[in-house]
């Protein structure tokens, strides 16, 4: 799955609040992320930002509203106006969530969790078919942070995302925070979850760090990175061939300096 | 359980607080605390994004986003995409039925100011239209002196087609 595609190294997951940051320190930014979202039947001044971002950096659009993990479906009119955005793009691929955040007409309005069970598997990879009929460009899936477990699994979390990547043939984007975050909360070790996964799909990173709030982490995008975190994406980078890394960040108003830091630190570890 | 019926019993337990407190009186299958830290984080962050569409409506009466809670209680988001500015306009014409807001008619030309803009950010329409008493610039400093300006404004937004910019012609009169 890897091997096609090219070496992005690391870059920022575009916010409007970093402002002219990110043109002034384009040198360390390989890559943005952007969210698709933002671009769908928007205002004419975000078709601008869009061009302005693309006519300068290699974009990566992230969809959140999907909800490839619904088992009525997915909404097909939204999907025409993601892949249209999307095949305009023209991206080396493109991402989404193993998640559902909408079911019949209740939109919950985050990403929320899965039950690990062969039936979720199966809409799953139904949902990812029926896009990639829209979009051609490689989908690479990402395992999202959770607080409510739901019971009845019938595998483990990183059996279900292992099979959901082989069985939709996607690549997988692997959000170190999340997995660090969700092994602190439900007490499981997170390298152990890394062995397990299949190590030549995954493609990209997101890394970030959150907060500590109801004696749970919670990752908000608000902070710098855990040192945990660090150390799980050194060890990722050198058993796979990834092909790039995000930082996620939310702040309101967030300090350019503090994020260069961590992008460099990503920087030397993606090396 | 099949898939559909656990997201439906799952959305319905996330958005809506009668609904969780009748399946936690019941059972226990689910574990009450994260479903009640997990719903509660989803409020804010609604709750969070409305304000961010709502800054004049913020200033000027703080305290009513506390109403939010209320609101969001018989209101759920739809709209994928453009969930947020519908329920920005949503809570909107919520506050305006508020029997405190009704009297206070300069917060009820914020709102009609504020839901003017938020319609400008979403797509479908190619003309805009707002006319009002003229607004003072509000500011953390002026908010509670809600003195109106003299004479009145009218603004009317257009475009030519769907992702063309808006057109802006301001009358003051």
């Amino acid at each position: 799955m890897t091997g096609t595609l090219p070496y992005l190294g690391v870059g920022i997951s575009y916010r409007p609040a970093f402002g002219a940051e990110i043109f002034m320190h384009k040198k360390q930014i390989g890559f943005l992320e952007i969210i698709a979202d933002h671009y769908i039947d928007c205002p004419y001044e975000k078709k601008e930002e869009l061009k302005l971002l693309k006519d300068h950096f290699i974009l990566i659009p992230h969809a959140i509203n999907l909800s490839l993990g619904s088992a009525d479906g997915i909404n097909m009119a939204y999907a025409e106006k993601l892949a249209k955005l999307v095949n305009e793009l023209n991206p080396p691929w493109w991402s989404e969530h193993i998640s559902f955040s909408k079911i019949g007409t209740t939109e919950i309005g985050h990403l929320t969790p899965l039950p690990f069970t062969n039936e979720a598997v199966q809409v799953v990879s139904e949902n990812v078919a029926k896009i990639k009929r829209l979009i051609p460009h490689p989908l690479i899936l990402e395992n999202i942070s959770y607080l409510v477990n739901i019971p009845d699994h019938e595998m483990k979390e990183e059996e279900f995302i292992n099979r959901i990547v082989t069985n939709s043939d996607c690549g997988l984007l692997f959000d170190l925070t999340n997995l660090h975050y969700n092994s602190v909360n439900n007490q499981y070790d997170a390298m152990e979850f890394i062995r397990a996964l299949p190590k030549d799909r995954i493609v990209q990173f997101h890394f970030t760090g959150g907060i500590e709030k109801w004696d749970k982490l919670i990752d908000n995008h608000s902070a710098p990175t855990p040192p945990a975190v660090w150390e799980l994406m050194k060890f990722v980078k050198a058993n796979t061939g990834v092909k790039g890394a995000i930082l996620e960040r939310d702040d309101p108003n967030p300090d350019f300096n503090e994020l260069l830091k961590d992008l460099e630190k990503a920087s030397t570890i993606m090396l | 359980m099949k898939l559909i019926e656990q997201q439906k019993q799952l959305a319905d337990l996330y958005t809506n607080s009668g609904v969780r407190r009748e399946y936690f009186a019941e059972q226990k299958k689910l574990d009450e605390k994260e479903v009640m830290v997990f719903s509660e984080g989803l409020l804010h962050k609604r709750r969070n994004v409305v304000k961010g569409m709502m800054p004049l409506s913020f200033l000027y009466k703080r305290a009513l986003f506390d109403l939010f809670l209320t609101y969001a209680s018989s209101h759920t988001i739809r709209g994928y995409h453009l969930k947020h500015q519908l329920d920005a306009l949503a809570f909107c014409n919520y506050l305006k039925k508020e029997k405190a807001i009704q009297k206070d008619k300069y917060f009820k030309q914020i709102l009609k100011y504020e839901r003017f803009c938020i319609r400008q950010t979403m797509p479908g329409r190619f003309l805009l239209f707002f006319s009002d008493h003229r607004i003072p610039s509000v500011t953390e400093e002026n908010i509670y002196q809600s003195k109106r300006l003299k004479g009145r404004i009218m603004i009317i937004c257009f475009r030519l087609f769907i992702n063309a910019p808006w057109k802006r012609i301001v009358f003051l009169f």
